[in-house]
């Protein structure tokens, strides 16, 4: 099976340098054959990629031991599920998993384009995908070989890091691959669009759901992340700015803003160089991402070049960038347009801010990602940039965010009237300005809790505001009653009205953030049986201990009863496990999770009598945030519903 | 075995992707149409006028303009639909009377 993976992904990449050979012929000399060559070679690019992706998944699942890549990511021990998950645990299999979507995106893209053949931008989209597809199995077949070989057959594996045997992590990467991989779909029209100068709105329209879906793709790769980092790494948070987090948050980010510039060029025909750079950064940051996550580059900036990856990358992104600006700059007359904004008080300049806002809070977070790499670099010394950077400098422009947010849907395209405008402020604002005087009195003094609280009121009354107003203006133009008329709505204007439950998951996101970081409880000690450790109104009594061994680990739990104000509230677990194969021990955490706080137990350590010490946390209403995230997804996946009717188009206003 | 499938699949794939290279040449790209371009690029515009006006509709039932503005705004696109109407109308009597031209010559 070594042979037949090998094999399949040498074959992979003779197929991809094929296609580009073939489509590139097609376009000098004006010959169809060669450009229907280049694209069945796309299909035999997928073929050849599954095939090796199937081998690699076979040698993990059989314990072939003697490839490296498997030695390195599993073991014998290791529950099967986790057997074929390891596939991208490590940088190789990450780019075979890289390489494989890819072809199968463009497999997808090509059976959507087969009546497009004539079109003049459709081989150079196939072209993009083939050259990126090619650069990843350059990258595989020359140095991160995930077939390669050890000059012996080890008894056992090395095994998967326990912190990554978890539900959550057998998610998260796939599912932040998937976006980063899906917005090189975008990038091919776009690249295809400015080299044969079709330079409206088409390849917008032809990739909206495109780059919808994998937004939505990377939203819940960084949600899965966040859930995965709360219950596995037990130090009772869910986010730490990170330079893995990050790496996944920046491309979120750009993608973010280039969703909404691309739905002004869309309704008004303006911001088309803007975009462009968009979608370029957003492609860019997708394969940085990539890079910096799987590369070792974080321990240390001289990993940079260690695997010999990075020089590759760093060239690829530079030739990306260059070509972009080059393009960009080529076509920059015919992108620029002749219309305008009509007015600034107009949903369109709030879109400008909030790409402005987005922006700043990307390169914010991306200056603090690569800061100790820089500093490296230019001193010698790693001069690293933590938590209280990245809260100070992205906490009020998210606030910023959040605002505008709030005032985005009481605009109207093109130009909303200042009176229509200060009646549709007044209710939300009053609501908010309540909320604010409520919340000071309950004792929520601190000034960035209750700001955050009272524009989420704001927001949430704008978006409840919204679906009532909208609802109303239905019935009024179409004299359906108002049960018919809602559904309709969200149905027929899914793109506006997902866009809004997205936002009002956004809303709840912020207050669950809120909550859970400014009102956040912590105690620590250490207790011997029949002990109790006290946090605001929890009681924690440690009843028992015992040890046994389950699969691959050996575990040791300890069970406390738990009371709340002096009522019992059932027990809890936290465990400290010892896996086979791993250096050190982890903590496993226990978790009572509730709408109004968590209940968060981990056990750092045992003594010698079984005396246990115990790190508890408090966390007020952590659970919003996985719903919001959850409502983000949701509001996502509703904005790309597509229709019943596929000819004719619809009529309806979206 | 493992090498004899490969190979199986491999020949498969290559001829599939081979095989348009066996028959006779075609061209791809005729001479693009100017004027095929042109109407295409005003049929753009004129759906692009129409989704304005619906979007004016739904903001002034959502009450989000005033009287005076909607008026203003409806009839400013109204005049441009109606421009880009006329262009296209005219576009297709040329291109009408161009093929006509070309069969009939």
């Amino acid at each position: 099976m070594v042979n037949f993976g090998n094999l399949s992904q040498g074959f992979a990449f003779i197929f991809s340098l094929a296609s580009m050979a073939f489509l590139l012929t097609g376009l000098m000399k004006n010959d169809m054959r060669f450009i229907e060559s280049g694209r069945r070679s796309l299909y035999g690019l997928a073929l050849f990629t599954t095939l090796a992706s199937i081998a690699l998944g076979y040698l993990f699942v059989t314990d072939n031991f003697q490839v490296e890549y498997v030695a390195s990511y599993s073991d014998r021990a290791l529950p099967i599920f986790y057997k074929v998950t390891a596939f991208w645990a490590g940088q190789k299999g990450s780019l075979l998993f890289w390489a494989w979507v890819l072809s199968i995106f463009t497999a997808i893209v090509v059976r959507n384009t087969r009546t497009d053949l004539k079109s003049r931008n459709t081989p150079y989209i196939y072209l993009v995908l083939a050259t990126t597809a090619s650069f990843f199995l350059l990258l595989l077949t020359s140095l991160s070989n995930p077939f390669a070989l050890l000059g012996f057959i080890p008894k056992d594996g090395q095994g998967l890091n326990p912190m990554l045997q978890n539900p959550g992590m057998i998610f998260h990467p796939p599912t932040l691959f998937l976006g980063y991989i899906g917005f090189t779909i975008p990038f091919a029209y776009a690249v295809s669009a400015m080299v044969i100068g079709k330079l409206d709105e088409t390849w917008l329209r032809k990739t909206r759901r495109w780059n919808v879906l994998s937004w939505v793709f990377l939203t819940i790769g960084i949600i899965l992340g966040g859930q995965w980092a709360y219950v596995e790494l037990g130090w009772g948070g869910y986010w730490a700015w990170d330079p893995v987090e990050n790496a996944s948050f920046i491309p979120w980010l750009i993608a973010t803003a280039f969703i909404h510039s691309a739905i002004i060029q869309e309704r008004r025909n303006i911001m088309k160089v803007w975009n462009m750079v968009l979608i370029v950064l957003t492609f860019v940051s997708c394969l940085f991402g990539t890079y910096l996550v799987r590369s070792g580059v974080l321990q240390s900036v001289h990993d940079f070049g260690a695997t010999g990856l990075g020089g590759y990358f760093l060239v690829f992104m530079i030739a990306i960038l260059l070509g972009g600006i080059y393009l960009i700059a080529e076509s920059y007359n015919d992108l620029r347009t002749k219309h305008s904004l009509e007015s600034y008080l107009s949903r369109e300049s709030t879109f400008l801010f909030n790409n402005v806002l987005f922006l700043a809070i990307a390169f914010s977070t991306l200056f603090g990602t690569i800061f100790p790499l820089i500093s490296e670099a230019v001193t010698g010394n790693k001069l690293t940039v933590s938590q209280p950077f990245f809260n100070q400098v992205n906490t009020p422009l998210f606030l910023l965010l959040l605002l505008l947010t709030g005032i985005c849907p009481l605009i109207g395209w093109r130009k909303a009237s200042a009176d229509n405008l200060r009646k549709n402020f007044l209710v939300p604002a009053l609501a908010a300005v309540i909320g604010a005087i409520a919340l000071f009195i309950a004792g929520i003094r601190e000034f960035y809790p209750l700001t955050a609280f009272s524009l989420s009121i704001f927001v949430i009354v704008t978006i409840f505001n919204e679906f009532r107003g909208g609802t109303m203006a239905r019935r009024k133009l179409t004299g359906e009653p108002v049960f018919t008329a809602f559904p309709r709505l969200l149905y027929k204007m899914r793109r506006r009205y997902g866009g809004y439950i997205v936002h009002l998951g956004v809303v709840i996101i912020v207050i669950g953030i809120t909550g859970s970081s400014a009102y956040k409880l912590e105690a620590q000690g250490t207790l011997f049986k029949g002990e109790s450790i006290k946090i605001g109104d929890y009681e924690l009594r440690y009843d028992d201990f015992r040890g046994y061994r389950d699969r691959n680990r050996d575990i040791y739990a300890a069970t406390l009863k738990v009371f709340k104000n002096g009522k019992p509230a059932g027990t809890i677990s936290p465990e400290r496990r010892y896996y086979i194969n791993a250096e050190k021990p982890t903590t496993e955490v226990s978790l009572r999770t509730g709408l109004i706080e968590d209940l968060y137990v981990t056990m750092p350590g045992i003594g010698e009598n079984e005396e246990i010490t115990l790190k508890v946390t408090v966390n007020p209403l952590l659970i919003w945030i996985w719903i919001g995230g959850f409502l983000m997804v949701a509001g996502g996946i509703i904005a790309i519903l597509p229709n019943r009717k596929k000819k004719g188009g619809s009529n309806e206003i979206d | 075995m493992e090498w004899a499938i490969f190979f199986i699949i491999a020949s498969v794939t290559l001829i599939y992707a081979l095989m348009p290279l066996m028959g006779g040449r075609q061209v791809w790209q005729e001479a693009p149409d100017a004027k095929d371009e042109q109407i295409k690029s005003l049929e753009m515009e004129k759906a692009s006028f129409l989704k304005a006006l619906k979007d004016i509709e739904f903001e002034f039932a959502s009450n989000k303009i005033n009287n005076d503005d909607y008026d203003k705004l409806r009839n400013h696109y109204r005049l441009k639909l109606a421009e880009v109407m006329k262009e296209l109308g005219g576009n297709r009597d040329i291109k009408g009377g161009g093929n006509k031209e070309n069969t009939d010559g």
